[in-house]
């Protein structure tokens, strides 16, 4: 039996209210870069290929890198400058200069999480030392940039 | 009401600033560790210059020769580079020894100009890269001079030039 709208009576209101939390996260396949220059100075891009996953709901963001210098294992050795390193995105023979906090992605909203692949490359110099050097890229996500 | 709103201010910039800071230095971050292994490289080039050569003939117009020496006609040109202070590299000279391996001229006898500067004895490893020069491309042109005595005897002879590397411990 179909009931008539105009028959029902309005009883109680009750307010719902949804709170969405911003979410947002930033995962790399390998926490670890190597580069082993064997042949003379140049430019060598490293076996290690990092796979940068973004989710987020947020509206529109950045994900920005920052490297530090690489420093010489033993002391008074110069250490190779942040700007020594590069990257790539994709597989594309363009290489990028990491400068302070470069912009590697740009998301915008409802944008489904995709991987991106980074190379990364390091130019060295003969001036530069033999031995080993360590550092540090930081891989970090901004809302709204 | 306005002390009270002054107060406010620097709390909701706060507040509205955490979520971002939060975002790119909380969770919203990761660091890769960079790992670099660069290894001792040395690169050398080198080539045999001939009379005509304009390095050659450079480097023999610096030379002011007095008769009982003579100029062998041809020299040496060389290139090198390397990233490890602990790499040494040199010259060494060897007798000259006749075409039929009969007759020898003694290294004593032999003097080498090196980059048009006057002849030194061939007797002594010549050092052609040296710490201080890590990093640098030098260059080396290297002629030959024979001081002439009447023990050696006229013919043709082969000259033998080694590069010596050293490498520091």
């Amino acid at each position: 039996m179909a009931i008539d709208s105009s028959e029902l009576q309005e009883l109680a209101v009750l307010n719902a209210t949804a709170s969405v939390l911003a979410y947002s996260s930033v995962s790399v396949s390998t926490n670890e870069l190597t580069f082993n220059i064997l042949g003379t100075p140049g430019a060598y891009t490293s076996t290690d290929v990092v796979e940068l996953t973004v989710e987020t709901n947020q509206s529109t963001w950045g994900v920005y890198a920052q490297a530090s210098s690489l420093v010489h294992v033993d002391a008074d050795i110069a250490p190779l400058s942040a700007q020594r390193l590069s990257f790539s995105i994709d597989d594309s023979t363009h290489f990028t200069e990491l400068k302070n906090n470069t912009l590697i992605l740009q998301g915008l909203v409802n944008q489904a999480p995709k991987p991106i692949k980074l190379n990364f490359r390091l130019t060295t110099t003969w001036q530069d030392m033999p031995g080993v050097y360590k550092g540090k890229i930081t891989i970090a996500f901004l809302n709204n940039p | 009401m306005n002390s009270f709103l002054v107060k406010l201010k620097p709390v909701l910039w706060l507040l509205l600033a955490l979520p971002n800071l939060v975002s790119a230095f909380g969770e919203g971050s990761v660091d890769v560790e960079v790992r670099a292994d660069i290894h001792s490289s040395m690169q050398m080039q080198w080539q045999r210059i001939e009379a005509d050569d304009f390095r050659y003939q450079d480097m023999k117009n610096r030379l002011n020769l007095d008769s009982g020496w003579v100029l062998l006609p041809y020299g040496l040109y060389a290139e090198l580079q390397t990233n490890d202070a602990r790499r040494l590299i040199s010259l060494r000279v060897n007798h000259l020894v006749s075409t039929n391996k009969r007759d020898t001229i003694g290294v004593d006898s032999i003097f080498i100009s090196h980059n048009g500067e006057k002849p030194i004895t061939a007797t002594k490893d010549l050092p052609i890269l040296s710490v201080e020069d890590r990093g640098l491309l030098k260059t080396h042109t290297f002629l030959f001079v024979i001081k002439t005595n009447p023990t050696q005897k006229p013919g043709q002879y082969l000259a033998n030039f080694n590069f010596i590397s050293n490498t520091l411990p």
